[in-house]
């Protein structure tokens, strides 16, 4: 080939990965622009269910066979992402049950029929006499996003997290490029924007593509918090100016040939800048995080809604979702106790709501069935962005491979998708060093944690710790383990950056936790917070130098025969004489300035 | 068995009632159960009688004197000067060479393990050398394999909050110890390995570290039980001042300060069970007659509710409401929910609790008294934010003592 087009990827979520990756594999010349962390939008809040597509065989047989075959694939490339936990279907009656059991059959999806003895094992409950074990697995968002990164990385992308983009540039009516500005604050990147909620109506049908996904559930991670939520932080919108804009940081343009908008909710404020309207629809679903493994298997049962909620273990919890809203807590975690009697002894850890993002004129049901492609040069005469909107954790390959097919199409370059061959790299830190125990609710060790922060150097990012190890996750949220985990970015980072990052880190955690206290989690909390605020004595909205003058300093006493005692006589003892000056209370010396004199 | 007095829970405000009632009545029959919490863990041993006041920014020098700009509702102003002075000078009766500070009124303040300043107005000997108000440098010495104890760090937070100078370092962990309550065990057996006592094996761990300043802070796991002996060794083998700070949890100088006054509590007369959760109470006509664990029940002219606040259990519930699980006291809740934003944050259910009359009785939203002899301490208390402002050992301290020794008066 003599000459390598550059593309631009915008968005590190598992699909912005992807699509780097897939370029990167195929010769292109590629950098990825993501304005948070890696993963930290829909892709780090789904549920963590693999899909088999036997779900919804019934509804939807196209995007349940596409599951089918990616979940093998990346079962394939990405065991090491991937936990094979089996599913578990639970049909409310016989004839929806027979129903259920002919359509897999007739698609080839592997489904066993479960009696009550199997049932028993998995801890559902009596009166549920009849199941389907389907080959659903749990998948690590995180790790899989990692390892799509480290994959198009060991293939020559370049990849900028922290790194907003803030200008689509144009040469008049073509995209050639981005301009981004990095995130300057200390302790980490800044917290993504929000996308916008009011997108006007686009009279323009853009071309749907039939590429499905499917309920994207979910994993946790409330670091990434979901986009424009009620109750979440509200962000600001990328380039906008507002008192809480973090200092305006080092800015770079990014020129490339053609760019690849894989921003998920925010897509439309990607467009945006360049005045291009991209209608996007959203739907919600709140996830929960439960104590415990309650079960082995993703269990679902479906409601009467239509959507079936599902409980999966997910690194030695249960995370149990999507509800939609407005459903209340209660009455989901009661559908839940009422399949799996073991929730009602379990704690909720925290709870997360998951955004997916649709094209508006898709026909897409919730939770993000369809992937849509949108070439801007066929819709809006602007040539060089396509917009990928949509797309699963299960599925997000396969859209990825459908996108970079378009984009190699544009330049005439007839190479074929590698991406389903190669293996992904496993870039998971196991724990088991010798140091100290850090995470003790997740054992993970100091070793662990020093690897993932030297990952995320040169911005030391925290979250990365817990995306990586784990750590943080367990019953006290960081509430026990956080200073430690900070404290490991000193002396790479001073004291202030360390403050600002557990601070960060705590909060967090927080957000997800406070909402479901009650009982035993509400006693530890208020424990941990005990532990901080007294113990610790940690308090930000302090001031940050005490003045000591007024306090009672009797409590030093020089042990006799001390080596201090030579340095430290006089009428008041606890006054150093150094060289027959005192050094008092109201001179400041400090004493090894004093000891030099 | 019936007592004069019973105490229910084993906070420091539940010591403190019953050592107030034995201290009023030295011939009265005093019994207190320690629930299952572990309410020292998270103590650090200190006595934190007023660091802040409500919402300063900071520490309070003089806290008794600060006692006047308290609102009327705070405890302190509840219980007049006197006796929260009566409460300190039993502390200090009972403490004796334990702690350090007796008589006085100016608050002291310790390094914590972060290289934050903690206020104080008594303290344990073992942490007394830390003070950061002297001038004399310090320096910190951690241990690896004690992860909540950044040396390093916390001096250099230290040294910059403070006027001190503050040096740190971290070492192998020495006697090879899993953790600081491993650690005390070695140090108080003085255990002998390769041919060497604990205690050698820590100062000789130490002696490289030591410089020219003239005091080192260690972590907290000098012993539970022989702290003074081996802060002594150091000291004396490497002729400088030792000084503790407190990691937790569990906390070491908490569960000092716990056996402290389990210990004198029992060598003064009274009764110490380790009982489960109360779950039985008989009541007749405005009294508390007997309380039941189901297993185990206890009658006593007068009842002292001292189970501590949300984070122990004395007030239970949530999302939306606390109340209290013994006695079924009424509950006071702040407007806003149980829990701020801010981790940090001022959090309702730490201001929750009982509200009283001025007799320390848990009354009812008429004001009249739940039961005629039945009175609570402590941080089951509705009241200030204890932890935010660092009072919760003179609150509990001073409302234990009002409350025990109501209750003895009763009997």
């Amino acid at each position: 080939m003599a000459y390598t087009p550059h593309v631009l990827v915008i968005g590190g979520g598992v699909l912005g990965t992807a699509i780097a990756r897939d370029c990167a594999l195929r010769g292109l010349e590629v950098t990825l622009v993501e304005q948070g962390t890696l993963a930290a939008g829909t892709t780090g809040s789904i549920h963590g269910l693999l899909y088999s597509g036997a779900r919804f065989v019934e509804e939807n047989p196209t995007a349940a066979m596409r599951c089918l075959t990616e979940n093998r694939t990346l079962r394939e490339i990405a065991g090491h992402c991937i936990e094979d936990t089996e599913g578990v279907v639970l049909p409310a009656e016989k004839g929806e049950f027979d129903a259920f059991v002919d359509a897999c059959e007739q698609r080839s999806i592997p489904a066993s029929a479960l009696g009550r003895s199997d049932l028993d094992e998995i801890g559902v409950a009596d009166g549920i006499d009849r199941g389907v074990r389907v080959p659903d697995g749990v998948v690590d968002p995180f790790a899989l996003t990692r390892a799509n990164a480290t994959s198009a990385e060991n293939y020559g992308a370049e990849i900028k997290t922290g790194a907003s983009v803030v200008e689509l540039l144009t040469d008049g009516t073509d995209i050639v490029g981005a301009e981004v500005e990095f995130d300057q604050s200390p302790g980490g990147v800044r917290a993504p924007t929000s996308p916008s909620e009011d997108v006007p109506e686009e009279t323009r049908e853009p071309e749907v593509d039939e590429e499905e996904e499917e309920p994207i559930d979910a994993e946790d991670d409330d670091e990434e918090d979901t986009p424009g939520m009620p109750g979440t932080v509200q962000r600001s919108f990328p380039g906008a100016t507002e008192d809480d804009t973090p200092d305006t940081g080092e800015r770079e343009e990014i020129e490339a040939d053609y760019v690849v908008n894989a921003a998920g909710a925010w897509a439309d404020q990607i467009a945006g800048l360049a005045g291009i309207k991209l209608p996007l629809s959203r739907s919600r679903g709140r996830m929960v995080v439960l104590s415990g493994e309650l079960t082995d298997s993703a269990v679902t049962r479906r409601s009467d809604d239509g959507y079936p909620i599902t409980a999966a273990p997910y690194q030695g919890n249960t995370v149990v979702g999507p509800i939609p809203e407005p459903t209340e807590l209660e009455e989901a975690l009661a559908a839940v106790e009422a399949v799996l009697p073991a929730a009602s002894e379990a704690a909720v850890l925290r709870s997360y709501t998951g955004v997916w993002t649709q094209h508006a004129s898709s026909s897409a049901s919730p939770y993000g069935h369809d992937a849509t492609l949108v070439d801007h040069e066929k819709y809006d005469d602007r040539w060089g962005l396509l917009s990928v909107i949509g797309g699963s954790v299960t599925t997000h390959r396969f859209v990825a491979e459908q996108a970079v097919n378009r984009v190699c199409r544009e330049f005439g370059i007839g190479r074929s998708c590698l991406t389903a061959d190669l293996s992904l790299p496993d870039t998971s830190i196991r724990s088991g060093d010798s140091g100290p125990v850090l995470c003790e609710a997740r054992s993970v060790g100091r070793e662990a944690v020093r690897s993932a922060i030297d990952a995320s150097e040169p911005e030391p990012e925290l979250a990365n710790v817990r995306t990586q190890t784990g750590a943080t996750m367990g019953e006290c949220q960081g509430g026990r383990c956080g200073h430690r985990i900070a404290a490991e970015l000193y002396p790479d980072h001073d004291h202030e950056t360390v403050d600002e990052s557990l601070e960060t880190l705590l909060q967090r955690r927080w957000r997800g936790r406070r909402e479901t206290l009650a009982d035993d989690q509400l006693a530890a909390a208020l424990d941990d917070y005990e532990f901080h605020a007294r113990l610790l004595g940690r308090d930000d909205e302090r001031q940050e130098e005490v003045d000591t003058d007024s306090f009672d300093e009797s409590g030093f006493t020089i042990p006799e025969r001390s080596r201090a005692d030579q340095r430290y006589r006089g009428e008041d003892s606890v006054l150093p004489v150094i060289d027959g000056v005192p050094r008092g209370t109201d001179g400041r010396a400090k004493c090894s300035e004093a000891v030099g004199q | 068995m019936s007592e004069d007095v019973l105490v229910v829970g084993g906070g420091i405000e539940g010591y403190s009632a019953a050592l107030s009632a034995l201290d009023a009545d030295p011939g009265a029959s005093v019994r207190l159960l320690r629930l299952p919490a572990d309410r020292f863990a998270t103590e650090t041993g200190l006595l934190d009688v007023l660091g802040f006041e409500p919402g300063g920014t900071e520490p309070v020098a003089n806290p008794l004197s600060a006692v006047d700009r308290l609102p009327e509702s705070h405890p302190y102003s509840r219980l007049g000067l006197d006796t929260v002075r009566d409460a300190l000078a039993l502390f200090d009766d009972v403490a004796g060479e334990r702690y350090v500070g007796s008589g006085t009124e100016t608050n002291a303040l310790f390094p914590t393990a972060v290289g934050e300043v903690a206020p104080a107005l008594r303290y344990p000997r073992s942490v007394s050398n830390g003070v950061v108000s002297g001038p004399p440098s310090m320096r910190l010495v951690g241990f690896e394999g004690f992860p909540d104890f950044d040396a390093e760090l916390a001096a250099e937070r230290l040294d910059e909050r403070t006027p001190l100078d503050v040096t740190g370092q971290m070492i192998d962990t020495p006697l090879s110890a899993d953790s600081p309550a491993e650690m005390a065990r070695l140090l108080d057996e003085n255990e002998i390995s390769d041919g060497q006592p604990a205690r050698e094996r820590l100062v000789d761990a130490l002696e490289p570290v030591v410089d020219v300043e003239p005091r080192i802070g260690l972590p907290a796991a000098l012993g539970e039980s022989e702290t003074a002996a081996i802060t002594e060794t150091i000291a004396e083998k490497l002729r400088v001042s030792v000084f503790e700070v407190s990691l937790g949890p569990p906390s070491l100088p908490g569960r000092r300060l716990e056996s402290l006054l389990a210990e004198t509590l029992e060598s003064r007369g009274g009764e110490l069970d380790s009982a489960g959760r109360i779950t039985e109470v008989e009541r007749t006509e405005g009294r508390i007659e007997r309380v039941s664990t189901g297993r185990e029940s206890y009658e006593a002219d007068s009842y002292v509710l001292a189970t501590g606040g949300a984070e122990s259990g004395g007030l239970v519930g949530g999302p939306e409401d606390l109340r209290e699980p013994v006695f079924d006291c009424p509950v006071t809740l702040p407007d806003r929910g149980l829990v701020d934003e801010r981790f940090l944050g001022d959090h309702p259910a730490v201001r929750a609790g009982v509200p009283t009359d001025d007799r320390l009785r848990p009354v009812t939203s008429d004001e009249s008294a739940v039961a005629e002899n039945l009175y609570a301490a402590g941080r089951v208390l509705a009241g200030p934010n204890v932890v935010a402002d660092h009072a919760a050992g003179g609150v509990g301290l001073a409302t234990g003592y009002e409350a025990g020794r109501r209750a003895s008066e009763r009997s």
